[in-house]
């Protein structure tokens, strides 16, 4: 038979809404109640009435339960419980993105790559676009002997708001759909003729990995061409907007 | 002399604080120490400290730990924190105040 | 120095926002709804006002996969420009054209997309429309000997179907024949059709190579979509092309 104390505890815990919290308080009002009957067996009194006073004296088990499921608010106590829950599972979320291959590679790559920027010369051409500002400048040209020319446009990008990430671009961002000049006319992309698999002689092509920063980006564009180019012009028709970005070569005399 | 419970109901949290601005403790240690210092006047029912050091702890005024004790059992120790020792003595000088008003009124009374 | 429980409950809340941010931010600020999704497309392509015109959602799985991967396919136009992207997600993880690159046009874009072709484009007038796909069965032998390749030309056929308005900027046209999906042993079923013209027809084989391995070639399919006014006068006609590998499959 269950005695007369653990009746009162329950009917204490009964009234704490809280579950959760029941135990630790029953621990506490039990270890008080043992520590009251041996002080008063202690005092020489029978085991019986020791138990009996000490249980008197704990109070109204209705009472103190009220009162202590007022203290025990079940809505904090749940708030807390799933904000702990959550805090966990939102831990053990963020380890597994930090070593699964996007989370600490990009961070850092694209971290790295938005501080070691490079301001474009000066002498860029720009243009305004809503979401950044593009540039153009003229990069190194060389030639093979008697054979194809390779011109490089060096583009930069820097937008306003972080591009979200593309941890799987790891070739930064290569193809936009521009088109590109020179004064020989269009220069189309690269595209193996489909009998033959020969390139064409003349075609544009991404050139390196770029550079993928949060709000920075650049990245080169390579003309292979017949000759070495004067000027090349970038556009973006596909776009339905008319712009125009103009680089020049300096004529080698 | 026992004391009405309703003189006692607003300043438990007083006494409480009080008896734990000496050193830590716990429930029924405090009881005891309670009864010792007021001679046996305050006769809190044990059972309704709890709320009270739970209340307290939930304001952030005590903090509590568990602790075994000498004997060996685990108790939930209280003590009061620096936001507590802060509540502490603004309820002291409201205290003071209160007595001293009731004071006056009753004496004034007996006096007349 | 010891929190009381509600203290406990914002540090965690806090330790919360913080953490899903730095999720969030590894894994790259991945957009999970349309307009995230056309967001990130404008700058990525330095694009704006893209407005939605197809959005066709798909879920996939690999062989052993836990989770389902769920594939957004999106066309969009800002004035008469038109764009094709998809982004493909995975649990939390969104990975931009996992599954087929982006495309563009000017004043009209067209689309295959598992027993579908869409075309979209400025479609306020039209009624109704009517499209022709031709395929022309083309294959590409290798000579290792000589390095050389060899391009074979056989028959043609155009094979034509009605269109069904979808809003103002889309028309799409059924072109799958039987049964949905592909066989019970995966995603090589016999197509029939346009389907299996694009399948079927277009190789490539590596001379002396008697394994048999055949290599489906990439091809460009005529499209010439017939639109319709009210009555039956025809406003307009449209010539695109379409990749052959975009006509088959459920992908």
């Amino acid at each position: 038979m269950r005695s007369k104390f653990e009746i009162w505890v329950d009917a204490v815990c009964e009234q704490v809404r809280f579950r959760p919290d029941r135990k630790a308080i029953a621990r506490e009002l039990r270890v008080h109640y043992d520590d009251h009957v041996k002080d008063l067996l202690r005092l020489g009194r029978s085991q019986e009435l020791a138990e009996e006073r000490a249980l008197a004296a704990m109070g109204n088990a209705q009472e103190v339960g009220w009162a202590l499921d007022r203290v025990h608010k079940p809505w904090l106590g749940w708030l807390w419980e799933t904000s702990r829950f959550l805090a966990l599972v939102l831990a053990a979320l963020a380890l597994v993105t930090l070593f699964h291959t996007v989370g600490w590679s990009s961070l850092l790559r694209r971290t790295v790559d938005e501080l070691c920027w490079e301001e474009p010369p000066a002498s860029a051409a720009k243009v305004e676009l809503e979401h950044g500002t593009l540039y153009a400048a003229p990069g190194k040209v060389t030639q093979d002997p008697g054979g194809q020319a390779f011109a490089e446009i060096r583009l930069w990008l820097q937008t306003r708001d972080p591009l979200g990430v593309d941890p799987y671009y790891s070739y930064g961002i290569k193809n936009w759909f521009f088109t590109y000049r020179d004064e020989r006319g269009e220069v189309p992309p690269y595209e193996a003729d489909p009998l033959t698999r020969v390139a064409p002689s003349r075609y544009w092509n991404a050139l390196g990995a770029g550079r993928f920063g949060w709000t920075r980006y650049r990245q080169s564009v390579e003309l292979v061409l017949d000759e070495p180019p004067r000027w090349a012009e970038i556009s973006y028709p596909l776009s339905g907007q008319d712009w125009t970005l103009r680089v020049e070569w300096e004529a080698e005399s | 002399m026992k004391i009405d419970k309703s003189l006692m109901s607003g300043s438990t949290t007083l006494l409480v604080l009080s008896l734990l601005s000496g050193e830590e403790m716990y429930g029924y240690q405090m009881i005891t120490e309670l009864a010792r210092r007021s001679n046996h006047v305050f006769d809190l029912k044990e059972g309704t400290l709890y709320p009270i050091l739970h209340g307290l702890e939930a304001e952030g005024l005590v903090s509590v730990r568990e602790k075994k004790s000498p004997e060996g059992r685990t108790r939930k120790y209280y003590r009061v924190t620096r936001k507590g020792r802060r509540a502490l003595d603004a309820r002291k000088e409201e205290w003071v105040a209160f007595r001293e008003q009731v004071d006056a009124v009753v004496n004034s009374a007996s006096l007349a | 120095m010891r929190l009381t429980r509600g203290q406990k409950t914002l540090r965690n809340a806090l330790l919360c926002i913080l953490l899903a941010a730095l999720v969030y931010a590894m894994l790259g600020f991945p957009p999970y709804t349309v307009r995230g999704m056309l967001d990130r497309v404008e700058r990525r392509y330095l694009l704006s006002d893209l407005e939605p015109v197809l959005v066709e959602r798909s879920s996939w799985r690999y062989s052993g996969d836990l989770l389902a991967h769920h594939t957004t396919h999106l066309i969009a136009r800002t004035g008469d420009s038109y764009i094709y992207t998809e982004f493909t997600r995975h649990g939390l993880e969104v990975r931009p054209e996992y599954r087929r690159g982006t495309k563009m046009g000017r004043d009209a874009l067209c689309l295959g997309l598992n027993g579908t072709l869409y075309v979209a484009g400025d479609f306020t007038e039209a009624a109704s429309a009517a499209v022709e796909v031709t395929a022309q069965r083309t294959t590409r032998m290798y000579d290792p000997e000589t390095e050389e390749y060899e391009l074979v030309t056989q028959e043609k056929e155009t094979f034509s179907y009605e269109g069904e308005k979808a809003g103002d900027a889309l028309f799409s046209f059924r072109y799958r024949e039987g049964e949905e999906g592909m066989t019970s042993w995966g995603a090589w079923g016999p197509y029939t059709g346009l389907e299996g013209a694009a399948y079927n027809w277009y190789s490539s084989y590596t001379k002396g190579n008697r394994d048999g391995g055949r290599g489906i070639l990439h091809g460009d399919l005529p499209v010439k979509v017939t639109l319709y006014d009210g009555e039956g006068g025809v406003l307009d006609t449209l010539e695109l092309s379409i990749d052959n590998y975009e006509l088959y499959g459920n992908y």
